[in-house]
This record gives structure tokens, C-alpha cells and sequence, in this order.
């Protein structure tokens, strides 16, 4: 009965990504598809470096490092030759697909005997509790994902803060006003080609912190780990929406975590009443087009000024 | 001082669309002048405006502000230099952020923009009273999104963030053209008070034979990518608006003589 604890600790995780496309989609307006590579580059990279180095933490910041490469890479290709967006974003993570069997030298790297970050809080947790389950309203809880659960929630409310901090900065200001209105930040003068490239790279780079922690929590990086995440992860942005509406910068960004913790909850509990795990993907992707077209049907009955 | 040398800029050359938007024009606005350009549509009127803002760069000819060449510098660098309100009253302003965040990132044209907070309290009072100046009652809202707001709010907040910090240049393109006339008046009102407090150089296109003889001290007339004319301090205050619009529809008539001379000379030689 750990499978509620290990869908909340996944879901903290993966909200790490949810924050990540919260800057593409929604700060910035840009539709990036690079961290379907992104993600995958960073749980690839993360993995290698472990292998390696034998440093998680290590491994953990070459995950958001490598992420951050990758879109800056997408923004580069768009801004610098004039390729449209969604193209741009395509484009680079067909390359990073070569890349990250490159990074990993095959396919999967199974990191089941190596230290990771929730290692030490779960050493930790077991020292405490004289063993590795815990007895929890008379079901059996496996501390290896309470574990998970501490370093996710630590991890995304640490996200989550630093990026309520930055967007109330000047720099912060420009990366909301140039998805806003980027004529307008050219015209106050702001080169608003290099803000949508570091916006990029900051939003891959979170997705490249979370496919290190996926990487880190499920014990495995794979190749076709990033496949459909983008998705999964628009899923959990737009159910933290539709729980606050238009709110204000904190309030959203706690809705995305939210989200994505939703999310991960309803996945397990299909897939607990007997849901086929293959249909998934399809259900989720019926699920966003419902979600985002939704309000415009709504919108369409009566009009309504934004 | 606003000098511009020669420049010309042809849209979409050597195909069927190609359009010769300025034609050598050369033109200087001293320091402190508030100059109005009209002209029909397709004069180039609007494509000088854009072509001093950055929008797109010229094919020759050079454009220097303040002694400063910007002929070759992208939008955002010559933004240091240059406020600028558009003809669409929601372009000047970001909608999602709020009336004081729009402020302050405008308070910061051609400055660095670090990790410093975005607003403070000190800048944040600034901004309110500066807002109150406007007599529109939007001090109260500094914390609503600018989205909220109409077409006329929104323009007169462009005004304000274009001359938060005093511009060399004021560049108004067709600013009132888009609103209602209270709203206009509004802004016109505004805009009066703000480039005769700061003694704005102003560059200024306008549709309105009211405005371009009311306001402003001296007046350019363009014409096909050219200026056809150009009154002076004295004579331009000597001009009343039906003697504008006399002078717009003489200016017409040369259009009209030249259409159709060319669509004769088609048929005497291109047809036959």
C-alpha cells in the first residue's frame, strides 16, 4: 500500500517539470517541446555522472546544467535562424535523442546499487524507525518512498520559492513582459531574443532537474523516459489552473505543484481499478484536449472580456 | 535633436509587391521641437516613424540622435534614446502585469536590469503619482492588471511609461487614432502637458487636420515616401485647419494627376 506515498513523492518530482513548462507555456507563451529531450538528457546525465562520480548532488546539477544547454539550444535555433518555435523545439530534441544515447554510451542505466539523493534521507528514516516500513493508519508504508516524498517536497517548495523571487525582480519582469508583450520590452529596451533563450534554458533546466530526480527515484534512466512528459506535464498545469483560476504569481505556481501531486494521484487510481497501463498516454492526451478547449466552448456561449 | 540624412527604404524589392515607402528624405528636429507629420495613407508617414524607432533598418541614408548614430542599432539599443507610443492602444502596454509593474519596467528603458526588486516602495509612490496626474482615477488601481483596462486608459499609461524617464526622443504614432474622441482629448491633454513640462523632441503622426494645426511648432507634410513640405515655427502658426485641409486635398489632386497620367500612358503604350 506504498503506491499513494510513491505517486505523491513521483508527483513532487515530476511538479519540478510542471514549473518548468508553467515558465514556456505560460510565462513566456512559447509552446517548447524540447523537454520531452530535456527531461530524458537530464536523467541520462544525472545517471552517468552517478555512475562516475558516485555524487548525486553532482549528478542532480549536471541534470539541470545539461537541461538548461538543451534550451537554450531550442531558443538559439529559433531566434538566430528565424525557425518557428514549435519547429525549433521538435528539432532539438530529435537531436538529444542521439545525445542521450550517447551520454549514457546505451539505452538504460539501472541505478539501483548506487547512492542517490533520497539515500541518505532514507538511511536516515530507517535508523529512526528501526526499520524500513512503517506502520500508518494500519497500512504498511515503505520508507524508501517516504523518502522520496522529503527530497521531492524539499526540492519543489525550494523551486517554487526561488522562482516566486525571481519573477518579482527586474529580471523577472522582463521574462513575464516579453511573453506578455514582446514589442513593448523591445520599445523600453530589452533584447527580447536573449530573454526568451535564457527563459528556455531556465525552463529546460528544471526539466532536466526532474528527469534526474525521476531518474534517481525509480532507480533507471531510459532513453524513452521524456516520451509524452510534456504532456503529463501540460496535464498537471492545467489542473493546477482550473483549481485557482486567474491568481496571482505564488498562488499559481503552489496550483501547478498541486497539479502535478493531482495528477500522479488520479494515474495510480485508474490504474489501481484496473485501468490498462498502454492507454494511459491516450487518456491523458483526451484529457488536455477536453482541459484546454473547454473554456473556449464555454467562453463561445458567453462572451466575456479577459 | 533628431537628424535624419537621406534615408530611403523599399519594401519587398524586385517583386510584384515592392513598395518605395521613404525616398530620400532628410529631415532635422531640433532639440525641444514638437514636429507633426501628416500625409495619406501609403506617404510614409508611419514607415518614417518606424524607420527612426528601429522597426526595420534603411537601405541608405543615416539617422542620428543626439549626435548619437543609431542607423544600425537593433530597436531595443536605440530604446535608450527613444519613448515611443503606438497607434494600437493595446500595444504599448504588457496586460497580464499590473499598472505599477508596467511602471517600473519602464522606468528602467535602456537601463541594466539585474536581480534587484522589480518594485520598492519609494518607486512604487513615484509611480502613484505620477498616475494621479493623469486625473483619470487609475492611482487606486496600480495593483490591477493593465488587461483589465480600456483602449483610452491604456494609451494615456503608454504616454506615461513612454516619458518616465525623459526620452531624447518622443516618438507618437497616430496615438489617438484608434480611440473614441473623449478619450482622445484626453490623451491629446496629456500628451500636451507632458512634452511642454519635459520639453520633449517630439516626433509626432497624425491623421487629425485638428491636431496638426493645434499642436506642436512645426509641421511635414509627406508624400509618396517624400516630404512634400514643410512649415517653419512662424509659418505653421499661421495655419488654421481648413487651410490644412485645403493644402491635404492639393497634395491628393497631384496623387490623382499622377495615377492617372500613368494609367494613360499604360493604355497609349502598354495595351497597344
Amino acid at each position: 500500500m506504498s503506491i499513494l506515498l510513491s505517486s505523491l513523492g513521483l508527483g513532487l518530482v515530476l511538479a519540478v517539470l510542471a514549473i518548468g513548462l508553467f515558465i514556456s507555456f505560460r510565462i513566456l507563451k512559447f509552446q517548447d517541446i524540447t523537454v520531452e529531450g530535456s527531461f530524458a538528457l537530464g536523467g541520462a546525465a544525472a545517471a552517468a555522472t552517478i555512475v562516475a562520480s558516485g555524487n548525486p548532488w553532482l549528478a542532480t546539477a549536471v541534470g539541470f546544467l545539461a537541461g538548461g544547454a538543451a534550451g537554450a539550444m531550442t531558443g538559439s535555433v529559433h531566434i538566430l535562424f528565424g525557425i518557428n518555435g514549435l519547429l525549433s523545439g521538435i528539432i532539438v530534441m530529435t537531436g538529444l535523442y542521439s545525445v542521450n544515447l550517447r551520454v549514457m554510451g546505451r539505452s538504460n542505466i539501472p541505478l539501483n546499487n548506487h547512492a542517490t539523493v533520497m539515500q541518505s534521507p532514507q538511511l536516515f528514516l530507517e535508523r529512526l524507525a528501526g526499520s524500513d516500513q512503517v506502520e500508518l493508519f494500519g497500512r504498511q508504508f515503505a520508507l524508501s518512498d517516504a523518502a522520496i516524498l522529503l527530497v521531492g517536497f524539499a526540492v519543489v517548495v525550494a523551486t517554487a520559492s526561488l522562482l516566486r523571487l525571481f519573477l518579482a525582480t527586474n529580471a523577472g519582469g522582463v521574462l513575464r513582459g516579453t511573453g506578455d508583450n514582446p514589442l513593448l520590452m523591445q520599445a523600453i529596451g530589452v533584447p527580447t531574443g536573449a530573454v526568451v533563450i535564457g527563459g528556455l534554458a531556465l525552463s529546460n533546466a528544471l526539466a532536466g532537474a526532474s528527469g534526474a530526480l525521476f531518474a534517481q527515484a525509480v532507480g533507471f534512466a531510459d532513453a524513452q523516459m521524456g516520451l509524452g512528459i510534456l504532456v503529463t506535464g501540460l496535464a498537471s498545469v492545467i489542473i493546477g489552473q482550473s483549481l485557482v483560476g486567474e491568481a496571482s504569481l505564488g498562488v499559481s505556481l503552489t496550483a501547478v505543484v498541486l497539479g502535478s501531486v493531482i495528477f500522479r494521484l488520479l494515474v495510480a487510481i485508474s490504474l489501481r481499478v484496473g485501468l490498462n497501463p498502454n492507454d494511459l498516454k491516450l487518456i491523458t492526451a483526451v484529457f488536455v484536449v477536453v482541459a484546454l478547449s473547454l473554456p473556449k466552448v464555454l467562453v463561445r456561449k458567453g462572451p466575456r472580456r479577459a | 535633436m533628431l537628424e535624419i540624412v537621406n534615408i530611403s527604404k523599399t519594401f519587398h524589392p524586385g517583386e510584384e509587391t515592392e513598395v518605395r515607402a521613404l525616398a530620400n528624405v532628410t529631415l532635422t528636429i531640433p532639440t525641444g521641437s514638437w514636429t507633426i507629420v501628416i500625409g495619406g495613407n501609403g506617404s510614409g508617414k508611419s514607415s518614417l516613424l518606424n524607420a527612426v524607432a528601429g522597426s526595420f533598418f534603411v537601405d541608405a541614408g543615416s539617422i542620428a540622435i543626439d549626435q548619437q548614430v543609431v542607423t544600425r542599432q537593433p530597436q531595443w539599443r536605440r530604446a535608450t534614446l527613444i519613448g515611443r507610443v503606438f497607434q494600437d492602444p493595446f500595444a504599448g502596454t504588457a496586460p497580464s502585469l499590473t499598472v505599477a509593474e508596467n511602471m517600473a519596467l519602464a522606468a528602467r528603458r535602456g537601463l541594466s536590469r539585474g536581480l534587484g526588486p522589480l518594485l520598492w516602495s519609494r518607486a512604487r509612490s513615484h509611480f502613484r503619482d505620477s498616475v494621479a496626474s493623469l486625473g483619470l482615477g487609475l492611482e487606486n488601481r496600480m495593483d490591477q492588471a493593465i488587461g483589465s483596462m480600456s483602449g483610452g486608459q491604456r494609451q494615456a499609461l503608454t504616454l506615461l511609461m513612454a516619458t518616465l524617464r525623459t526620452p531624447s526622443l518622443l516618438l507618437l504614432d497616430e496615438h489617438t487614432a484608434a480611440l473614441d474622441p473623449k478619450s482622445a482629448e484626453l490623451v491629446i491633454a496629456a500628451t500636451r502637458r507632458l512634452v511642454q513640462a519635459y520639453q520633449l523632441t517630439t516626433l509626432m503622426v497624425t491623421h487629425s487636420m485638428q491636431q496638426a494645426a493645434d499642436l506642436g511648432d512645426r509641421l511635414v507634410v509627406m508624400h509618396r515616401g517624400s516630404v512634400e513640405r514643410m512649415y517653419a515655427k512662424a509659418e505653421k502658426a499661421r495655419l488654421r485647419p481648413d487651410q490644412l485641409a485645403d493644402l491635404f486635398v492639393e497634395v491628393r489632386m497631384q496623387d490623382k494627376i499622377d495615377t492617372d497620367t500613368a494609367a494613360m500612358l499604360a493604355q497609349a503604350y502598354v495595351e497597344v
